[in-house]
């Protein structure tokens, strides 16, 4: 039998309590009083809606310099919500964005209900960013906009990319997987021992909270029990409390996934790594990478548990581009966009990259200046 | 009678065996309360109730399978045997998924007890006369990188992968065989299953997926027409 010796448990106990008196105190005045945990900000309109999917648009700010022209379509993966990119001021990446001036718009997915089972990786790609594409290419009078996808948003702009290069001005993509024979990451070794065609036809959407569960999984020790020890621990601390809660905010509010679209996913991208290959097709349409022949930047984290370097470090090898850039940043899948340290290299990154590719007079003056 | 009687028996089987683990369940965490007292420590009887609580699950489960479920597989008759046939396969399932979770949770459980047994040698090798809570503290965030790095590990074998593709599977059986009685509860009072919805979804999203291409061939105003100017 195990045996545990605790014998100076409880008088060591009773210390901690005394000492930890005023943590009590300023604990109640936390928890028991007023906090800002608002989520997504940013004021925006919603200029476009098709069936579940909305747009939002955060308008430009007046009296700031555009450094990029271009109109910015931000597409967020089926997984979770897109207020993660705006999920606090001062750590907001589409307050980033308009700081430099640019023009952003994002598409909100929504939450799919029973009657969306039967969208397809298509109707996603084809359909509703197409249709966006579209409505904002009339709507800013622009022939080609700037697309950036987010983990399989990215994955859906790479696929759309190849198949209307001609709408698209720049490719950004981040945490975004491409290639899925690797098994570097729990869920490329998992997925291989599903069935996504029998949960499909068991459950129709794929629930959220599985999901959720099987995301928890993936490191059970960090985020079931170390991330509520430290909160635990620092709860009379208000600032750390109002970012915590808005992060389990958004951490839990996911969206059920469409059946087809889940299915096709796993069977062709996580079974079958058709993508990479060029061998994937959707709506009857095969899927070139080579076909992307506009400038592509890539960002990836190295800690990244979920979409590791290894599936996303092989997409500038394959399209036609001759302009891209991999930028891999020392931090993990969401570390990337909420981390303070790299909310000072995500970012303006990107703005950087996509102002010297926009063909800006402005961003021509001020490359010139710096060269003299 | 013969029969009554028989079911009787059985019933009373099943509560004793029930019964039995019950009772060892609870003299195993009462004898340890003298022993938590002591200055030899506690003796971890969570291992003893995890591992009496599996025996007690596996036996209702071995239970179920020999005492029941003969019972539930024996062929149906009458007007009702089609709604029959779907409540014994749904408690068929139901024991099934119970068993699964088991499995999977005792999965689960196997890098707990790795990372525990470590932090018992490593607390045996310290002088706890003069442990201070931050010594104590280390040794918790010892044990949770531990834990971490077990689960990093355990979670990719092939055992824990099958175990968990299983599991699922088992759960979307249930889900089905549950699914279907609602279904027939709810054919009864006239409310449109969910099978009929489905179908129904099928053909919309097939309509408007014809609509939208006849829009686009012929010209005529597409969702990308919409303007909130």
């Amino acid at each position: 039998m195990q045996r545990v010796p605790t014998h100076l448990g409880f008088p060591l106990l009773t210390e901690m309590m005394q000492d930890n008196r005023e943590r009590v105190a300023k604990t109640s005045e936390v928890m028991f009083g007023e906090l800002n945990t608002e989520i997504a900000s940013t004021p925006y309109e919603i200029v476009y809606q098709e069936d579940r999917v909305k747009v939002k648009h955060y308008a430009p700010r007046p009296g700031i310099e555009r450094r990029v022209e271009t109109p910015l379509l931000v597409v967020y993966a089926l997984i979770n919500r897109e207020t993660m990119l705006d999920l606090q001021p001062g750590r907001s990446v589409v307050e980033t964005f308009l700081d430099s001036g640019m023009d952003v718009y994002m598409i909100d997915w929504g939450y799919p209900t029973r009657k969306d089972r039967y969208l397809t990786i298509d109707d996603h790609v084809n359909g509703y960013i197409d249709n966006v594409v579209e409505f904002i290419r009339k709507k800013t009078g622009q022939p080609k906009i700037n697309l950036m996808g987010i983990c399989m948003g990215g994955t859906f702009c790479t696929m759309y990319s190849a198949l209307h290069p001609q709408k698209i001005k720049n490719l950004v993509t981040t945490v975004c997987p491409t290639y899925f024979d690797t098994d570097e990451g729990l869920l490329h070794v998992w997925t291989k021992n599903l069935d996504p065609g029998r949960m499909v036809d068991m459950f129709g959407n794929i629930p959220a909270d599985m999901m959720n569960f099987g995301f928890l999984l993936l490191n059970p020790a960090k985020l079931m029990i170390e991330k509520y020890d430290s909160y635990f621990e620092n709860m009379g601390n208000r600032s750390f409390v109002e970012n915590f809660i808005r992060m389990e905010k958004w951490i839990f509010d996911s969206p059920d996934v469409p059946g087809e679209t889940f299915r096709q996913f796993i069977e062709d991208c996580y079974q079958k790594n058709l993508l990479i290959q060029n061998k994937m097709e959707i709506g009857g349409r095969r899927i070139d990478l080579s076909h992307i022949t506009m400038p592509v930047l890539n960002i990836y984290g190295e800690l990244d548990h979920l979409v590791p370097p290894g599936a996303c470090d092989k997409l500038t090898g394959k399209v036609g581009s001759r302009d891209t850039e991999d930028v891999c940043l020392k931090t993990g899948h969401i570390g990337i966009y909420v981390s303070s340290k790299c909310q000072k290299q995500f970012a303006p990154k990107i703005i950087d990259w996509l102002s010297k590719r926009d063909g800006n007079p402005n961003e021509t003056k001020r490359d010139l200046a710096k060269a003299a | 009678m013969s029969a009554q009687n028989s079911t009787i028996t059985h019933t009373q089987m099943v509560f004793e065996e029930w019964a039995q683990s019950a009772n060892q369940f609870w003299g195993a965490m009462t004898q340890s309360w003298p022993a938590a007292g002591s200055t030899d420590g506690l003796s971890t009887t969570l291992d003893t109730a995890w591992d009496i609580y599996q025996e007690a699950v596996r036996i209702s489960a071995k239970i179920f399978q020999d005492e029941f479920q003969s019972v539930i597989n024996t062929p149906k008759i009458g007007l009702t045997r089609t709604y029959q046939e779907n409540v014994s396969r749904a408690v068929e399932k139901f024991s099934a998924l119970n068993a699964k979770l088991l499995e999977f949770s005792q999965l689960l459980h196997v890098p707990v007890k790795k990372s525990a047994t470590a932090l018992q040698d490593n607390l045996s090798q310290l002088n706890l006369e003069g442990l201070s809570p931050e010594e104590l503290k280390n040794c918790y965030r010892k044990w949770l990188k531990d834990l971490e790095k077990q689960y990093l590990e355990f979670l990719r074998s092939p055992e824990f992968c099958q175990g968990m593709g299983a599991t699922l599977l088992s759960m979307g059986e249930f889900t089905e065989a549950r699914d279907q009685i609602f279904q027939d509860m709810m054919k009864m009072v006239g409310v449109p299953t969910e099978k009929e919805m489905d179908e129904l979804y099928r053909d919309m999203y097939e309509m408007k997926k014809r609509l939208k291409k006849l829009e686009k061939m012929n010209g005529g105003e597409t969702p990308a027409d919409q303007s909130n100017d």
